[in-house]
């Protein structure tokens, strides 16, 4: 038999039929055989052949094809030759890799004949994508695809408590991952419980193994506040479970917020893109989970501290307030108004009396000076300093020498007594001539 | 998983007590508030110190076939 090239149908030769007729020498004689039987007898030949019914095929995609009901068609070919592939939807739910031309890819199946056209395909049960540039290829593909469906949406994001009470932890029992977990969450927090859901984080069946744990969590212990999954660092290939899209659904159909921890820091896998939270490594995931208990401690130690003394401040603030005014501090505010009204009234009745004073002190200064102007006046004052008062025997003032006459008695009153005497002479004032002996007819 | 009789998370006390502490602090408040709030305060540290006090860490691990947990030892 042989299977001639093209576009998925094939040619059958009758070679074989011809080989065992030829040989039994019937070959003229054998009766024809419709279309139809043909091909369903090549159906059952091809379909019971032990090779051809679990066969792994190594080739390069071309002329991939995602159909609307979830079937890929496509072709793998190497330079000289290339066949018809087929994922059914069942089976391309579960495939660990989205396919794009140019892949090399090794593919497992079986060969199913198409009797309607005499045309057969390779049936992928299962497939192996190995080499980084490949896998990126596929990688690059799954994100194209989720992004565009949303998975990766910032909106979509779940916030992660900040006291979570329980952790759940999906990766490997044994790996470097859980310890790491671990002994970050005992340094940080000894409070959050851990769940740990042991899976395999490598290898086939690991995506399909993660995604249901991830779907018992969320169905068995909704109450689980945060999911980390992850693994330590591997090589492109054993990480691959995380780049998968059941696993990429299962985050994103979680109702629990899922960090995502794959791996180095370097490494970035189609889980980091869905989960809400993406850290660098498991100790990370750790480290963002769980808040510092010890820290929590201090920090409401500090709040009762403060509200502490805020209050005592807000009572001695009132009680300061009330002692500003008690009673007793009214009575002395009113005392000292008293007070100060009584100094008040002093002072004005001092200064009325000092201005009476000043008053009284005027007047007596004018009484005095009239009295010394008095005293000056006062005849006695004249005669005291030896000056004589002149009187008549009438006790008239001598004014002038013609009051008198010569020979006339005159009394001359000094301060402590009288002269009695007779006027003897006259003489007029600067005439230098006296008169004497005249009576008293000189007087005028 | 409430581990406190007054069903408020350790979250919602933490932050109860923060609102009340800056509000207390802000002093814009009669003394009968701010003695309530400052009972209210103390109510919401002595949950938190509570559950801070109380904190019983376990380490579990699921076993898929009897859908069930016990004590891990790492």
């Amino acid at each position: 038999m042989k299977i001639c090239e093209g576009k998925s149908s094939i040619i059958i030769h009758y070679s074989l039929l011809i080989i065992n007729s030829k040989r039994s020498g019937v070959y003229m004689k054998m009766k024809a055989l419709n279309v139809t039987q043909v091909n369903n007898y090549i159906k059952r030949i091809l379909q019971s052949d032990p090779v051809l019914t679990n066969i792994s095929v190594k080739g390069e995609v071309s002329n991939i094809k995602y159909h609307e009901s979830g079937h890929v068609y496509f072709s793998l070919k190497d330079h000289k030759s290339k066949m018809s592939c087929f994922i059914s939807y069942e089976n391309s739910k579960n495939m660990k890799y989205i396919l794009e031309n140019g892949m090399e890819i090794t593919i497992s199946g079986y060969i199913f004949v198409y009797e309607k056209n005499g045309s057969f395909s390779l049936n992928v049960i299962d497939m192996v994508v190995e080499g980084q540039g490949n896998l990126h290829i596929a990688f690059e593909k799954l994100k194209e695809k989720l992004e565009k469906e949303g998975l990766f949406d910032v909106s979509k994001k779940k916030k992660l408590p900040l006291f979570p009470k329980t952790i759940a932890v999906i990766t490997s029992a044994t790996g470097a991952a859980i310890k790491d977990i671990l002994m970050t969450i005992k340094r940080k927090n000894n409070y959050v419980d851990v769940l740990i859901f042991p899976c395999l984080v490598q290898g086939d069946y690991a995506s399909s193994e993660i995604s249901k744990t991830m779907e018992i969590i969320n169905n068995l212990y909704p109450n689980t506040d945060i999911i980390i999954m992850g693994r330590g660092g591997g090589s492109m290939e054993e990480l691959w479970p995380f780049n998968e899209e059941a696993v990429a659904r299962s985050i994103d159909a979680s109702k629990i917020p899922v960090i995502s921890a794959v791996g180095h820091e370097t490494d970035f896998s189609i889980s980091d893109f869905v989960a809400d939270v993406r850290a660098a490594t498991p100790t990370a995931a750790a480290e963002i989970a769980v808040p510092d208990s010890y820290e929590l401690r201090r920090k409401i130690d500090k709040f009762k501290r403060d509200s502490d003394i805020t209050m005592n401040q807000v009572i001695e603030e009132r009680q300061h307030r009330l002692q500003k005014h008690n009673f007793r501090v009214m009575t002395t505010l009113l005392d000292q108004k008293i007070q100060n009204y009584q100094l008040y009234c002093e002072q004005r009745e001092k200064e009325i009396r000092q201005g009476i004073i000043e008053k009284m002190n005027n007047h007596k200064n004018e009484i005095e000076k009239y009295l010394s102007v008095l005293d000056h006046l006062n005849p006695e004052n004249i005669l005291k300093r030896g000056y004589a008062a002149v009187v008549t025997e009438d006790d008239e003032f001598v004014k002038s020498i013609d009051d008198v006459g010569t020979g006339e008695s005159i009394r001359i009153a000094l301060t402590d007594g009288s002269l009695y005497s007779k006027v003897t002479g006259k003489e007029l004032r600067g005439s230098g001539v006296k008169i004497v002996s005249k009576r008293k007819e000189d007087r005028k | 998983m409430t581990r406190n009789t007054d069903n408020i998370s350790f979250e919602g006390a933490l932050s109860q007590l923060e609102s009340i502490t800056e509000k207390l602090k802000e002093g814009k408040i009669t003394l009968e508030e701010s003695l309530e709030l400052y009972d209210q305060g103390i109510k919401y540290y002595k949950v938190c110190s509570n559950i801070l006090e109380h904190a019983n860490q376990k380490i579990r691990l699921y076993n898929k076939e009897l859908n069930s947990f016990k004590e891990a030892d790492y």
